[in-house]
């Protein structure tokens, strides 16, 4: 082969291999038309959504809450990376009009018709001021977020104008006074600037509202003929909590990014002397493992149903900590946020320091600072709400370890020995006197 | 004076003759040095176990727990009923072999007196090492400033059913499988039959977890399969019917509690019968 010859041949096949490559680029998973069930449940503290894709059997929900059951026609392919099937919504997204029907054995125990729905929650405080509309009531609840909305847009809008005007005078005052001469009094008020709009809300959608008690369920879709939609059956796993307390994430001084969990109940938290710890605390609740885990993400593979799981829910609000050592000292604590700071020099390292919002840009965390002093083995912490009444559950001990004992714990496993050397003395004891009674 | 009833008077025969067979055999545990050694390797093993939560708190700075001695207690039990249940094993088949057996049911004894002594032995003997582990548990509690809880001398009281559940099997292993050696492996296969799916389930869960596993997965299949046999195991395993009362003992749980102690005796009474009826059954040679 000529060398014009061999160059043409290795630049076609550096095209065809750079247009592969380029082919490999743009490849996509196939999409499939398909019934999906999309699901927006209550989670024990906001509204998680979630698609059945029609390989999923059963869909799960939490009982005597108001959860959202959207039957739609989408387009799903396979994502190989998470190992789950995906719905492509842009491509196709189209809710199926009809009837829900809810067996419970084969009792028709429900229809639900196609019904408008909106989700509201306060942002601030999400499972006090959550709220769900349904039909007029939905559309009721959107027309009073928009002109609260408005309103807060329009009262923004006035605190900019106000601001500008103020700024405007002030400047004013200062170019035609001489330094040192403006009189306090002589100055404008500055505007009190708006505060955050923390109401969230939905828009109106619609899909079928389904509020159930506790128990099994078989769900169908009927069209607007009647006809049961195809692939529409599926089991339908209402369950309750079975428990909910006050858990503690524990971040300790030293790993602040790595916090434990004290979920149970009058549980122990064993430590190192001298740590410093800052405890968070929120709501928990109990649920079956697998329940809860496939009403999040029904194509989960891990959950299993003779497990529990706790379930950390929002911070608890306006509360305080009160801590209560071995020598009787009782402290109350506030909540207060900290600033973590790298410390200088090549190797790794940190301190925390309390947040100070004016050399700092924002906290870190927040959480109870509870220093573990050497005079004291053990405290007991528990958390005060805003009347200063005790919230059950929320009671812990926090004991000092101590852990430089190891060697005094393998010893004490010798204990069985001793006592067996002691037996067989004892028995040896008695043997030689009855050899010396029967040889008298 | 008026004559015992002769059903009373039988009861009471049998009672004495199983009395005497309970103490000529706890004697002999006493008196060997066996329960120690076997005591005190638990103990080494439930010590390990302390420690590496001692490391874990002073590396981790903090350890939650509810309750962190029932770990080693769990293990004192499983290694010393083992090593009991093994020992009355050898002790009943072995009667059997040596042909005493026959010799002894000649006599005032029968089937029912000899495997009722032999199992009131072994359990007299746990009581004392439970004993023991009460007092090896109070100070490890005073030493490392754990939290004293009254829960753990009722789970070592609990441990009592776990206990006769598995010298009951070992009895019954004895009088099905015939000559020593064979009960021996009957015993011990059966039993690490039993542990090994519970352990194997734990560790495939753990690993499926660690995952994020599609449908398809075979770690998946095997773990679903491994999820319904511990399903079983859980009601079969008095190791678990302990650990699940130990559970229920701190959740305060009180029906599971004794639902997980009803069904503990329950097994024990069952094998402690179809040890005598497997006695009277076989006869009492090979």
């Amino acid at each position: 082969m000529r060398p014009p010859q061999r160059l043409a041949l290795l630049l076609s096949i550096l095209i065809s291999g750079l247009a592969t490559a380029v082919v490999g680029h743009a490849q996509t998973e196939p999409r499939e038309d398909v019934f999906v069930y999309a699901t927006t449940v209550f989670d024990g503290l906001a509204y998680s959504s979630a698609m059945t894709p029609p390989d999923v059997d059963t869909i799960y929900m939490i009982a005597d809450r108001q959860n959202i059951i959207a039957p739609r026609r989408t387009m799903i392919y396979y994502w190989p990376i998470t190992n789950r099937y995906l719905a492509d919504w842009a491509l196709l997204n189209e809710v199926v009009d009809g009837e829900l029907e809810i067996y419970q054995g084969s009792e028709l125990a429900r229809s639900v018709p196609l019904t408008d729905y909106v989700i509201q929650y306060d942002g601030a405080n999400p499972l006090e001021t959550l709220n769900i509309g349904i039909g007029e009531e939905a559309l009721r609840m959107r027309a009073a977020f928009d002109e609260l909305f408005e309103a807060y847009r329009q009262a923004l809008f006035e605190y900019y104008d106000a601001e500008q005007a103020y700024r405007a005078a002030l400047d004013e005052i200062i170019s035609n006074s001489e330094p040192g001469t403006v009189d306090p009094e002589d100055l404008p008020v500055r505007p009190e600037p708006v505060g955050d709009f923390s109401l969230q809300s939905t828009e109106p959608n619609k899909a079928y509202p389904v509020s159930l008690p506790e128990g099994r369920y078989e769900i169908l879709m009927r069209d607007s003929n009647g006809i049961v939609v195809p692939d529409s059956r599926r089991e339908l796993v209402v369950f309750a909590r079975l428990q909910s307390g006050i858990a503690y994430s524990i971040v300790p001084q030293s790993r602040w990014t790595q916090p434990e969990d004290s979920v149970f109940p009058e549980g122990v938290v064993y430590v190192e002397p001298g740590a410093t710890l800052y405890l968070q605390p929120s709501r928990e609740s109990l649920f079956n493992e697998l329940y809860y885990t496939r009403m999040l993400d029904p194509q989960d593979q891990t959950a299993r149903e003779d497990r529990t799981r706790w379930v950390l829910h929002d911070p608890f609000p306006n509360t305080r900590l009160r801590v209560t050592g071995f020598d009787g000292t009782v402290r109350e604590v506030s909540l207060k946020g900290y600033f973590v700071q790298q410390t200088a020099g090549s190797g790794l390292g940190y301190e925390v320091l309390e947040f100070n919002p004016e050399s700092m840009d924002r906290s870190s965390f927040e959480g109870f600072a509870v220093q573990l002093d050497g005079q004291n083995p053990f405290y007991r912490v528990e958390l005060l709400d805003e009347a200063g009444r005790l919230l059950l559950g929320s009671r812990r001990e926090i004991r000092i370890l101590n852990t430089d004992r190891g060697a005094q714990v393998y010893a004490l496993g010798l204990l069985p020995l001793v006592i067996g050397a002691v037996v067989a003395a004892v028995r040896r004891r008695q043997i030689r006197q009855v050899d010396t009674r029967t040889a008298g | 004076m008026t004559p015992a009833r002769p059903w009373l008077r039988h009861w009471r025969d049998r009672w004495h003759a199983a009395n005497s067979i309970q103490r000529r055999a706890s004697q002999s545990a006493f008196f060997g040095w066996g329960i120690y050694l076997a005591m005190t390797v638990s103990l080494l093993i439930a010590a390990i176990s302390v420690n590496n939560t001692l490391n874990f708190t002073e590396q981790n700075v903090l350890f939650v727990s509810r309750q962190p001695i029932f770990l080693p207690i769990l293990i004192n039990t499983i290694i010393t009923s083992v090593y009991l249940a093994m020992v009355s094993t050898l002790a009943v088949s072995s009667e059997r072999d040596q042909g005493t057996l026959e010799t002894l049911l000649q006599g005032p004894v029968d089937g029912f007196a000899f495997i009722l002594g032999n199992f009131m032995a072994q359990i007299k003997v746990y009581a004392a090492l439970a004993l023991v582990a009460f007092v090896w548990s109070n100070v490890l509690t005073y030493l490392l400033h754990l939290r004293y809880s009254i829960g753990v001398a009722v789970v070592l009281v609990v441990s009592l059913a776990a206990v006769s559940v598995v010298i009951a099997f070992g009895m019954f292993v004895a009088m099905w499988g015939g000559r020593s050696r064979t009960a021996l492996i009957y015993f011990t296969l059966i039993t690490l039959l039993v542990v090994g799916i519970q352990l194997a389930d734990q560790i495939v869960v753990g690993v499926v977890i660690s995952q994020n596993p599609s449908v398809n997965d075979p770690l998946v299949t095997v773990r679903n399969v491994l999820g319904v046999a511990n399903g079983i195991v859980k009601w079969i395993s008095p190791y678990s019917q302990l650990d699940l009362a130990m559970n229920a003992q701190v959740d305060r749980a009180y029906p599971a509690f004794f639902t997980h102690i009803g069904v503990m005796l329950g097994q024990a009474v069952v094998f402690l019968l179809g040890s005598v009826w497997l006695l009277e059954r076989k006869g009492v040679r090979d």
